[in-house]
């Protein structure tokens, strides 16, 4: 074994990940100082390399793709919008009853459609230790007007599955550049829609794009507007996307 | 990995395509549940993609680098009290039903590998062996470990000392021999 150093002893652990916290923590800050440690860490890391192959091979559910990957295109496709500033911390909120001093309307927007409630069956977190259950998933579609003249081709959907709701888009043209989609909910009897943290860009392939919305009880409508990178606290253009709930 | 630190999805998906079964093995061997290991390799995934520019190619492959992530988050996971019987190894006979297939090239390496890393495992005398795996796999500090086994917290620092170099003699490449 090695003995250069009063710490060399916490090497093995340290690999192995058997430190507690204060003590990985400290063992890090001594490593940083120490070449004879920092080479026996070296040394020994090609077993902790190899030990997480050591395990019987299995295979990973589909489903468990399909969530990772809804989450990492969502996430590009907002990036890719909005760049760098998407990060950047938003302003804070205004109360809306003082910006806006009329009732919010969109000229020309008509009632949405309700095209569909679906109740169907689904399997219910089934997993290993507990057995699969039937449960009732009820989707209520509601389809939102969209104004031709910002996007001719664009459509959205809201999707209310067990009452998590998402907006989802095609055939919309990308936000201009420095602005990003912005979701806004217009509660009943409030003047003036509310702000949300749901941003979201859409694909350049097919103008495609989905983001999950904060509650919707008590919301008469699901608005879009594009703003500013980073987000609005009020809008500052007009609305293009008008869901009735 | 430059296409992923540029947040392109596809680029993503190749990486997860490649390295999301060793990840999700891993988790499963530590964390002994198929919902729990589910969350663990999301998590790592994800935070992979959130920090995709982290990657560093001098300290090894991206597989390297992806089961480290994953092997993190499930300590981080048993330690938090997630697991009720950390002890158990798996849920018993699981695994025969979930085993990958031995369909493609990639497959059939991870299994050979598998069994190349087994075998200098269980070359080691049983004690070394036991501290190891229960670090490693088990997600226990050094300190409950000796708890555990009852002996000296220097013991198990020993054991896990000679058992690491023991396997590293095993695994590593023969030095080439110059003519």
């Amino acid at each position: 074994m090695s003995e250069h150093c009063q710490h060399a002893d916490n090497v093995a652990a340290y690999l192995l990940g058997a430190l507690a916290d204060a003590d990985r923590t400290a063992f890090e800050a001594h490593v940083a100082g120490c070449a004879h440690c920092r080479q026996d860490v070296a040394d020994l890391r090609i077993v902790t390399d190899a030990l997480p192959l050591g395990v019987t091979p299995l295979a990973p559910p589909p489903h468990l793709r399909e969530r990772v990957m809804d989450t990492v295109r969502a996430e590009a496709d907002l990036l890719h919008a909005t760049g760098p500033a998407a990060d950047r911390p938003r302003p804070p909120r205004r109360r809306f009853g003082q910006w806006f001093g009329r009732p919010f309307a969109i000229a020309g927007a008509a009632a949405a459609l309700v095209v569909g409630v679906a109740v169907g069956f689904g399997l219910g977190n089934a997993t290993e230790d507990e057995p699969a259950t039937r449960t009732v998933v009820q989707v209520r579609t509601v389809q939102a007007e969209v104004d031709p003249r910002a996007a001719p081709q664009g459509a959205a959907f809201i999707v209310m599955r067990n009452g998590v709701a998402t907006l989802r888009v095609r055939g919309l043209p990308q936000p201009p550049r420095g602005f990003v989609y912005e979701v806004w909910l217009l509660r009943r009897g409030a003047a003036a829609p509310s702000p949300t943290d749901a941003l979201f860009g859409v694909s350049r392939a097919d103008g495609s794009g989905r983001v999950a919305l904060p509650s919707v009880r008590g919301v008469e409508a699901v608005l879009v507007t594009a703003e500013p990178a980073g987000g609005s606290p009020a809008p500052t253009t007009q609305p293009f996307i008008n869901a009735a709930l | 990995m430059q296409l992923v630190q540029r947040a392109e999805a596809p680029a993503f998906e190749v990486i997860y395509d490649r390295h999301a079964g060793a990840a999700f093995s891993l988790a499963y061997r530590m964390c002994g549940a198929r919902q729990l290991a589910e969350d663990i390799v999301q998590e790592a995934f994800l935070s992979i993609w959130r920090s995709g520019g982290r990657y560093d190619r001098r300290r090894g492959s991206v597989r390297t680098w992806v089961l480290g992530i994953t092997h993190h988050r499930a300590i981080d996971a048993l330690r938090r009290g997630v697991v009720q019987d950390r002890h158990r190894a798996s849920d018993e006979g699981i695994e025969e039903r979930f085993e990958a297939e031995d369909r493609t090239d990639r497959e059939v390496a991870r299994r050979e590998e598998a069994l190349e890393v087994r075998g200098a495992l269980d070359g080691l005398p049983a004690e070394q062996r036991r501290a190891i795996e229960l670090a490693y796999y088990g997600g226990f500090t050094q300190s409950e470990i000796a708890e555990m086994l009852g002996v000296p917290i220097g013991t198990v620092k020993g054991r896990m000392r000679l058992g690491m170099e023991k396997m590293r003699d095993r695994l590593e490449p023969p030095a080439e021999v110059l003519p």
